[in-house]
């Protein structure tokens, strides 16, 4: 209805639905720049450090990202030549987190996140397209477009809104000195997000991260090294050419991953502190995988050793690969009610 | 959750040491709620300024308010603790209700492991649903029984004024032996406010907006004072009055064209084009209060309302009559409700008697059930400009008297007993067709004229919606309550129930038309704040005066006397704890997880367009699966509640895994929920946040897809055109702030509901594969916001 050029063409294409996919998965997490599992860890690159015992912490952080799934699809407006699309224009990203310190050594933290996109519809499509009867015939008939190609009928679109995955923790750290910091960061997320919206991964998946920092004063050089693992996800070409429609073509997979992080931050005074971070991640298995990359620049506010605000401004390395966000704020808030001597900084 | 699930678990392994740095409870072993000592029908035993006080920074004994807000008043008939009573139960208190910005009844209950909100009708009437089953609750009022007669429609809607409340009480599971029919699958039983409670005029009023509740003003004012003479009893006056305003929810959903609705057959379904809802604008009327003279209370309620909604039935809008000059609907606000608000009048005696030994509640009651129907059948079009609407007024009525006592015996034992008496009846009423001519109806409509040779019919074609009838019910239960050792409790009661007149009941254990439920638990406090329960449950849903004397000859099932009660029965098991009892600045941690088995069995589903307890339909017969309906109920509750300095977070997950003998696994119900909720003080006493994150899992819908389109742009779902719908899973957020000034005596709120304003979709209780009534998924409202001042001027 909304978008009568679009389906105009695709009444061409009626004839070819059948040949369309059925794999046009979207179960995809593109929210590359994770916030961190608690109030000691900056804005995406955690700490080694941990809370103490029986501190009891929330973390609550806004992101909005700028395209961050860009795919190259056949257009169907352009005689399904291939074209880029970002997939997802805007994501805004809300996540909430709630940690507690069982010794001073390990901590379990939880993470709730949930997303709202914006999409291109021309890449998405519609459940239901009417086509009206043609000439002399007195129906006609109505038929999916997009990523609804291939599928089985639906009556609902994609969500805009939804839940993604979860996200348990165990941090434990080994060893903290004066001037050097290594932990260990085990991650799980649960896949209740949503799999049909580019909110959800496809399964379970396990993130082991090892943390490491060095103390220099006010300046803290913070590292970390993973991996995700993960059942791998799959997107074909939901509108192929009639050449393609035997094996349309794979446009975007993810598998198992490495993960990488490194961070500098520099309290410059009491209350003000300013960070570099950088994430990302590097595939290791899976065809149509690409790694990503993301920094930021953050300024942090600690208006009481409880308290921190944090603002970053950043966005994707590898602008010409999915997951890349081309632009990406997040503004952050950590609170404990039991910090470490120094505070959350 | 899951991270609560971890700690409990994880809290069982700690070393002694850890354990060794909890304090000392309040309420130690042999001073429990349910020693025989305590007062049993006293009114709640605590003081309300204690939890006030609490809330504003004495921490001179933190524990107190943690397990004040645990105590059950009045759902499992006797004062005991959420941890030790014989049932799976949750309370909330009227200060959480408002911190936590709760606007209405559901509201809560989607907060509440084990259920989850729901609407029928599109969005006629709110239908909450327990381990994912609708109409399954037995809704009390000080525990007065307000199940609706004909329908089993309950006022879970903006009707009840939540300000009047000062503690719902939840059973999740059957509670038959205690509460009798209908309290097939839950008790909500919502206590009112006493005149302490209040001690002064509290006066509130808001506006909000968004299209999840458009241009909504309420206000009330409440008064609550004691007097206390020289001589004779005290007495207490409460008195409420509250009036809203609001427009329904705002929906732009496919208009239908052309349907066949109930009895029809199934026949295709055409559709137009999408349209916005219009609603008239509804209000609601609440005045009630209660006046207490020593042991005597006389409460009273009397609603005048007309509560419109957007969506009708087969998620119809109320777009109104079609302009046939513009093509376009006229604009005008379209009536279309189902009304759902009940006047009543109680007069409650209760005394002590024999030193505290016996105890006696009599409660007498007269109830008015208010269910007018005026609904949209058919929204105007370009083929039918003014549309198809009926309307009926469905009054039903309750005269009753229940007894409750209670007595203390030897070696440990309590024992509970009473019984009920009460009277159920509605008169015939009829539904009309205001804007068809009744030659256009396929329905049977009465003549104006008998032997015509055309046909002259009545306007409107009036048709008895339901025929007249009656029920008498009369129960009898006891139930006894022995410890044997202060860790120990063991609870098994019976109840006798029977029902008489004209929709007695039917095929029951006792003698066709009598029902023996029994019950027995076993609650361990194995160790220090931990407890294992053990419970067997039963419970019965007799078939409503819908189900045993609908016309089946109008726009109804047809109704059948021979229709069987359905019984519930539940085994449940619960492991419930407080750890980190003032461990840093964690005040408690407390911790639930439930499993419940839930069978099922008789269930009254539509079948060859009748309403039958066995589906006899083709597939049913051919599969020899033609017995009675039977599900099944696998279900995982467990909540988390967490106190952390002024800060309240809480956590509940449900697993509900649900089949049935004739449909196999019930995909329509989210099998994972969870919740998180928070009230974080910012400025303690002064002001807070709160959140509520609910999480629904995906689920799916069995409807039709549209399949065909015709010249005009109108699409046709065919009968053949089934599909199931995959519904993504919700993420409803709702935040809210809060401020109180002059020791509470002033505060205001802003509280946003679906602040992501998710479009999602109803769950579907009934799970129709071959979609009739509803052949598309049912929206939920979107986002909207509410701002509200209060105070408490003496």
């Amino acid at each position: 209805m909304r978008h009568h050029a679009l389906w105009l063409l695709c009444t061409l294409g009626a004839a070819f639905s059948n040949l369309s996919t059925a794999h046009a998965d979207r179960s995809f997490d593109v929210a590359m720049a994770r916030p961190t599992m608690d109030a000691y860890g900056l804005q995406v690159v955690d700490r080694a450090q941990t809370p103490q015992q029986f501190e009891f912490g929330m973390t609550a952080n806004i992101g909005w990202a700028r395209a961050p799934l860009r795919l190259t699809l056949n257009d169907v407006n352009l005689n399904r030549a291939e074209a880029p699309f970002s997939v997802i224009e805007h994501q805004v990203t809300l996540d909430l987190g709630f940690y507690l310190g069982l010794w001073d050594f390990l901590s379990l933290s939880a993470l709730v996140p949930v997303g709202v996109n914006v999409y291109d519809q021309n890449a998405i499509g519609d459940p239901s397209v009417t086509v009206l009867p043609a000439g002399s015939a007195t129906m006609g008939s109505t038929m999916p477009t997009g990523m609804y190609a291939g599928q089985p009928r639906q009556n609902v679109a994609i969500s805009n809104v939804g839940v993604r995955d979860p996200r348990l923790a165990v941090k434990a750290r080994f060893y903290g000195g004066k001037y050097f910091e290594i932990g260990t960061l085990l991650e799980l997320t649960v896949p209740i997000g949503d799999q049909s919206s580019f909110f959800g991964e496809a399964n379970v998946t396990f993130r082991p991260k090892l943390l490491l920092g060095a103390l220099l004063g006010r300046l803290h050089i913070l590292g970390s090294f993973g991996a995700v693992i993960r059942q791998g996800s799959e997107l074909y070409e939901p509108s192929p050419t009639t050449a393609q429609a035997a094996s349309p073509p794979l446009r975007f997979a993810t598998g198992h991953e490495l993960t990488w992080g490194g961070a500098l931050s520099v309290r410059l005074h009491r209350l003000i502190g300013l960070g570099l971070e950088s994430v990302g991640t590097i595939p290791v298995s899976g065809d149509m995988v690409s790694p990503t990359a993301s920094a930021l620049g953050s300024l942090y506010i600690l208006p009481t050793d409880k308290l921190r605000f944090s603002i970053s401004g950043g966005g994707g390395l590898l602008v010409d690969n999915p997951r890349n966000a081309a632009g990406r704020v997040m503004f952050g808030m950590a609170y404990s009610l039991l910090p470490r001597a120094g505070g959350l900084l | 959750m899951k991270k609560s699930l971890l700690l409990g678990l994880f809290c069982l392994g700690l070393p002694s040491w850890v354990l060794a740095q909890e304090v000392p409870l309040p309420a130690r072993r042999g001073t429990s709620a349910l020693d025989p000592t305590y007062d049993v029908l006293l009114p709640d035993p605590e003081p309300v300024e204690a939890t006030a006080s609490k809330s504003e920074g004495d921490k001179s004994s933190p524990a107190t308010d943690i397990d004040i807000a645990d105590r059950v008043l009045s759902a499992a008939k006797q004062v005991t603790t959420v941890q030790e009573a014989p049932s799976i139960v949750t309370v909330i208190r009227s200060d959480e209700i408002q911190a936590r910005g709760y606007r209405n009844i559901s509201q809560v209950l989607e907060n509440i492991p084990g259920w989850l909100s729901s609407s029928n009708g599109g969005s006629l009437l709110a239908m909450p649903m327990v381990r994912g089953t609708a109409q399954a609750a037995l809704l009390l009022r000080d525990g007065v029984s307000l199940f609706e007669p004909v329908t089993n429609v309950g006022t879970y809607n903006r009707s009840l004024p939540l300000e009047t409340i000062k503690s719902i009480e939840v059973v999740t599971g059957p509670g038959g032996v205690l509460w009798g029919a209908n309290s097939f699958l839950g008790i909500v039983n919502l206590i009112s406010k006493d005149a302490d409670d209040i001690n002064g005029l509290e006066v509130s009023a808001g506006y909000g907006d968004g299209p999840g509740s458009p241009q909504d003003f309420r206000a009330y004012a409440l008064f609550g004072k004691s007097f206390r003479f020289k001589k004779g009893p005290k007495l207490s006056i409460v008195q409420h009055v509250s009036y809203e305003t609001y427009l329904g929810s705002r929906y732009n959903v496919l208009s239908t064209l052309s349907r066949n609705s109930a009895p029809s057959p199934v026949g295709p379904h055409i559709y137009s084009t999408f349209a916005d809802t219009n609603p008239e604008r509804s209000f609601i009327v609440n005045i009630d209060g209660k006046i207490s003279y020593g042991p005597v209370t006389l409460s009273y309620s009397m609603p005048f309302a007309l509560m419109n909604t957007s969506l009708s039935f087969a998620n119809s809008p109320t777009s109104g009559r079609w302009d046939t000059a513009t093509n376009a609907p006229a604009g005008e606000p379209v009536r279309n409700h189902l009304q759902s608000f009940d006047r009543f009048v109680t007069l409650q005696y209760k005394g002590r008697f024999l030193k505290d030994r016996l105890g006696l509640d009599v409660k007498s009651y007269a109830i008015e059930f208010i269910r007018d129907l005026d609904a949209v059948l058919l929204p105007g079009s370009a083929r039918n400009p003014s549309g198809t609407t009926f309307n009926t007024e469905i009054r039903s009525y309750r005269l009753g008297l229940t007894i409750d006592g209670d007595a203390t015996l030897p070696l440990r034992n309590r024992l509970l007993w009473g019984g009920d008496l009460f009277y159920d009846w509605v008169p015939e009423p009829t539904v009309r067709f205001p804007l068809s001519d009744p030659k256009d109806l396929p329905i049977s409509c009465p003549l104006q004229q008998s032997g015509l040779t055309t046909p002259v019919f009545q306007p409107q074609c009036p048709v008895p919606f339901l025929f007249a009838t009656n029920r008498l019910v009369t129960a009898l239960y006891v139930s006894d309550t022995f410890r044997p050792v202060s860790s120990l409790t063991l609870d098994a009661g019976v109840r006798l129930q029977g029902g008489f007149g004209k929709a007695e009941y039917n095929g029951g254990n006792i003698g066709g038309n009598g029902v023996l439920l029994g019950s027995a638990s076993l609650v361990w406090n194995f160790y220090r704040d931990m407890h294992l329960k053990a419970n067997y449950a039963s419970g019965f849903r007799p078939p409503v005066f819908n189900n045993t004397d609908s016309n089946g000859a109008a726009v109804q099932f047809s109704g059948s006397h021979q229709l069987s009660n359905e019984t519930s029965q539940a085994f449940q098991g619960e492991w419930n704890a407080k750890l980190l009892r003032n461990i840093g600045p964690i005040r408690a941690l407390q911790l639930r997880v439930d499993y419940a088995y839930t069978d099922l069995r008789g269930l009254i589903v539509i079948s060859n367009g009748s309403y039958t307890n066995r589906r006899t339909d083709v597939s049913s017969v051919a599969r020899g699966s033609e017995v009675n309906s039977h599900r099944t109920i696998h279900s995982v509750e467990s909540a988390a509640r967490m106190y952390v300095g002024d800060h309240t977070l809480s956590a509940n997950y449900t697993f509900l895994h649900i089949t049935t003998n004739d449909r196999g696994l019930l995909r329509s119900m989210p099998q994972h929920s969870f919740n998180l909720g928070w009230v974080l003080s910012v400025i303690p006493g002064w002001l807070d946040t709160n959140g509520t994150l609910q999480v629904v899992g995906s689920y799916d819908d069995p409807n039709r897809y549209r399949s065909l389109s015709l010249a005009d742009g109108s699409t046709i779902a065919n009968a053949s055109d089934l599909t199931f719908d995959k519904l993504p899973p919700q993420a409803i957020l709702n935040l809210g702030v809060r401020a109180r000034f002059f020791r509470n005596r002033l505060w205001t709120s802003l509280n946003f509901y679906n602040v992501l304003n998710q479009r999602y979709y109803s769950p579907d209780p009934f799970y129709d594969l071959a979609p009739t009534l509803e052949v598309t998924p049912t929206p939920a409202p979107g986002w909207s916001a509410f701002f509200q001042v209060g105070g408490k001027p003496f």
